[in-house]
């Protein structure tokens, strides 16, 4: 092993500092769509995001917004407004900051981060991730009384079946007409088939990041991933994200080639499972400290992107969407894990036991179970939240983790 | 007296389905209400509604966290626990999340006993929805011949969609009874009428229902204070101690919309045509769930029978953690501002009473007597 990349307060990789600037650019050419009077839509994860950069519609994020939130620690009052408004605070917290906002003082707010998110014209999301995301739109469409569209599908276990892809397709071929009608755009076959194509280009190199970071030492670690995935979720299909992961490639590679790990001395290697604690990336950082790293989550790997094979668009479309992990049963969930466990050589595993998440949520524990039993990795259960950071007892977590990563550490021996 | 026959049967509800086991008979259990009951009836097998208990859970705590909710929490502890080992099988719908995973659980915990997934859609909307939501109900349709090994004979169908008929109508008899003014039925014999017909045959649930109709019919309730009529809304309500504590804060449920109450009863099943076709119509055009989108047809529901009862309040019955009912709750809270009718959430977990809730309860009959609600 040769010198350590800079760590703790610095990137592993240098290309990693983009990150922000594409964030930014993205809710700012947000801003300037709806300034310019062009279509905005309100999307949720997982919805068939390609459509709307081939239609021209600019697809707003709130659920980046709620994180961005979070990871600035302006999570709290938005929920807390939320909370005053009649949202239990056992929802999902995405969605209680957005609603903080929406039914506060509203999206146009100008003490916002980046200025407000634009309002939206139309409504689009899908029950893929989870129900509490449509519920959540129903609300938000209460409040506006604009269109909306929701696009629907049944938990998979991989390949996804034909009669699911018909079932998706269908809707889409339902989707397109209600957004040419509803936003006066025209759809292209031929520009969406280019969409996918940029969209298809950046998953692979996602991917082909993903798998390097299996190599010992691991090139970099979860905090800076979990803020490099943005474009991934929002922004396939637009050539900035190609850049960008491009980057984040070639200097990933660069780094397995020398040798050279994100930790200095990489002697513990861990797995993430769930939607990081916005508020505290930090806590994949601390680790390091013990020659830990994180080098795995499945909400990177499972829950944005995927591959499509181009020589048959739609059906790759529909799968790509369909084949998701919120989207899997349980049995699919943990042969997904099994193996990628033994692939990126964990030592062990976190399962963040989100209480925002119902949906990534349920099953966890059988998961553990099934990889202490099956290729004995231990893993260790931590409750919190995602982004609001009244869930999270930093003390606890703390010795927690601590006695796990020595626990480890001694079965090392 | 029907009243004691619904208390006797509801003091261990799971007792009746155990006997008809004992004597040979298939029984299903049902977890949701989007499970064509029907065709398990005409497959010669008995439906069960499983409705969770209020008991203790551990068993379960080992693969669902806390905020999967106590109804399904409870079911998974029921099936672990093997209080449901009778059954011949359980049926599952795509309904809530929680409800969904209950399927994978079950097939990895309690894989001895069959569980049949009724893969509908969540979204009861445009033309592929419905290809698909037909599609599931087909699918099952097919498990359960398989499963019997005998075909469903439309005859059977008929015969079938007759009982829920008849069992439908009753149900919605004695709605009216209890919305009459003054009330031709105690709040608290509808409930347990209503409860009960979940753990008795439908044929059997008729007879009594016939019974405490007659009973009902002519002489006016026994009860002639002035209660103050309420409506409840809400997924489940199976906590029958809340009926009496709210009779003693000074009112009484005139109405409901609850899942596990009129929105399970209310639309029938069409008598001509083709009977496959015409139940798969009736649960595709139902009153909707929560856990189903579109939500009007349900908010549609619950002003009728408030304009109906002429209530003069809402309870929000809602399970902790059940997020489809925690989002619709502030909607339908301003949209009844609106009219001028006031609500009341109460968050329950299968259980309702505690000195918290009767304060609460007090205080909303005030308001709403007082009228100093703006
Ligand atoms: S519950 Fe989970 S999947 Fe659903 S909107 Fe919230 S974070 Fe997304
Ligand atoms: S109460 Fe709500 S969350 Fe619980 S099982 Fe029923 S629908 Fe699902």
């Amino acid at each position: 092993m040769t010198s350590a990349a800079p760590k703790k307060k610095g990137r592993a990789l240098n290309s990693s500092y983009e990150a922000a600037i594409v964030l930014k650019d993205y809710w700012e050419g947000a801003a300037r769509h709806r300034v310019e009077g062009r279509p905005v839509a309100w999307v949720s994860g997982n919805v068939p995001i390609e459509i709307f950069w081939a239609l021209g519609i600019y697809p707003v994020y709130p659920e980046n917004y709620s994180a961005v939130c979070a990871s600035i620690q302006r999570a709290q009052e938005f929920c807390e407004t939320a909370e005053e408004k009649g949202y239990s605070i056992d929802l999902c917290s995405y969605s209680r900051v957005n609603l903080g906002i929406v039914l506060g003082k509203g999206v146009d707010d100008p003490t916002l981060p980046y200025g407000g998110i634009p309002r939206p014209d139309m409504l689009v999301t899908t029950r893929i991730p989870c129900l509490p995301q449509v519920k959540w739109w129903e609300v938000v469409r209460e409040h506006f009384d604009i269109p909306m569209f929701v696009v629907d599908a049944t938990m998979v276990e991989l390949p996804v079946s034909e009669s699911q892809r018909q079932h998706y397709l269908g809707q889409i071929r339902e989707l397109i007409p209600f957004l040419e009608q509803k936003l006066a755009v025209r759809f292209h076959e031929d520009t969406f088939i280019e969409t996918l194509r940029l969209s298809d280009r950046a998953a692979e190199l996602w991917l082909d990041i993903m798998d390097l970071r299996a190599a010992v030492p691991s090139p970099v670690g979860s905090r800076e991933m979990c803020g490099n995935v943005f474009p991934l979720v929002a922004m396939l299909g637009n050539p900035k994200t190609i850049d960008f992961f491009s980057h984040l490639r070639d200097e990933a590679q660069q780094c397995v080639q020398e040798g050279k790990g994100a930790v200095e001395n990489e002697r513990i290697r861990l797995g993430w499972d769930n939607i990081p604690m916005w508020y505290n990336l930090k806590f994949f950082s601390d680790v390091e400290d013990r020659n830990a790293i994180f080098t795995y989550e499945t909400y990177l790997r499972y829950v944005w992107g995927g591959r499509m094979d181009l020589n048959d668009p739609w059906t790759a479309f529909a799968n790509k969407h369909l084949d998701v992990w919120l989207n899997y049963s349980i049995n699919q969930r943990i042969k997904t894990l099994l193996s990628d466990v033994v692939k990126f050589k964990l030592d062990g595993f976190v399962f963040h036991q989100n209480r925002s998440c119902k949906r990534f949520s349920m099953g966890q524990r059988d998961l553990s179970q099934v990889m202490q039993e099956k290729i004995g990795v231990p893993s260790l259960f931590i409750e919190s939240d995602m982004a609001d950071p009244r869930a999270y007892a930093e003390a606890p977590t703390r010795v927690k983790m601590e006695t796990f990563l020595e626990m480890l550490e001694a079965k090392k021996h | 007296m029907v009243q004691t026959e619904f208390a006797r049967i509801l003091a261990d509800p799971l007792e009746l389905s155990r006997q008809w086991s004992r004597e040979g008979r298939k029984v299903i259990g049902c977890l949701d209400s989007y499970i064509p009951e029907e065709f398990i009836h005409a497959a010669g097998m008995i439906p069960l509604r499983i409705l969770g208990s209020t008991g203790n859970v551990t068993l379960a705590d080992s693969y669902l966290p806390v905020f999967a909710g106590k109804l399904a929490r409870s079911i998974l502890e029921q099936g672990l626990r093997g209080d449901l080992v009778h059954l011949a099988g359980v049926a599952v719908s795509n309904s809530s999340d929680a409800v969904r995973m209950l399927y994978d659980l079950w097939g990895r915990h309690i894989p001895q006993q069959r569980a049949f997934l009724i893969d509908v859609p969540a979204i009861l909307e445009g033309e592929t929805n419905h290809r698909v939501f037909r599609q599931a109900m087909l699918d099952f349709k097919d498990e359960l011949e398989k499963f019997t090994g005998k075909t469903l004979e439309s005859a059977a169908l008929r015969r079938s969609i007759a009982v829920f008929n008849e069992n439908r109508k009753l149900l919605k008899e004695m709605a009216s009874l209890l919305s009459a003014s003054p009330p031709r039925l105690s709040a608290e014999t509808y409930l347990d009428a209503i409860l009960s017909g979940f753990v008795l045959t439908k044929e059997q649930h008729n007879d009594l229902l016939r019974q405490l109709l007659e009973s009902s019919s002519g002489k006016t309730s026994e009860n002639t204070e002035k209660l103050v009529p309420l409506h409840v809304s809400g997924p489940i309500l199976v906590d029958r101690s809340f009926l009496p504590l709210v009779r003693k804060c000074g009112a009484t449920l005139a109405s409901e919309d609850l899942g596990t109450g009129s929105r399970y009863f209310w639309d029938e099943v069409d008598e001509v045509g083709d009977p496959v076709e015409a139940i798969v119509e009736r649960y595709w055009n139902k009153i909707t769930e929560s856990y189903k989108t579109p939500m009007e047809r349900r908010w549609l529901h619950l002003l009728n029978q408030i304009e109906r009862s002429r209530a003069a309040g809402v309870i929000f019955v809602i399970e902790k953690y059940s997020d489809e009912d925690q989002y619709d709750y502030p909607v339908w809270r301003d949209r009844l501002r609106s009219r001028g009718i006031p609500s009341l959430l109460l968050d329950s977990e299968l259980v309702l009473e505690s000195e918290q809730v009767r304060t609460r309860v007090q205080t909303f009959v005030e308001i709403v007597k007082g009228g100093a609600f703006s």
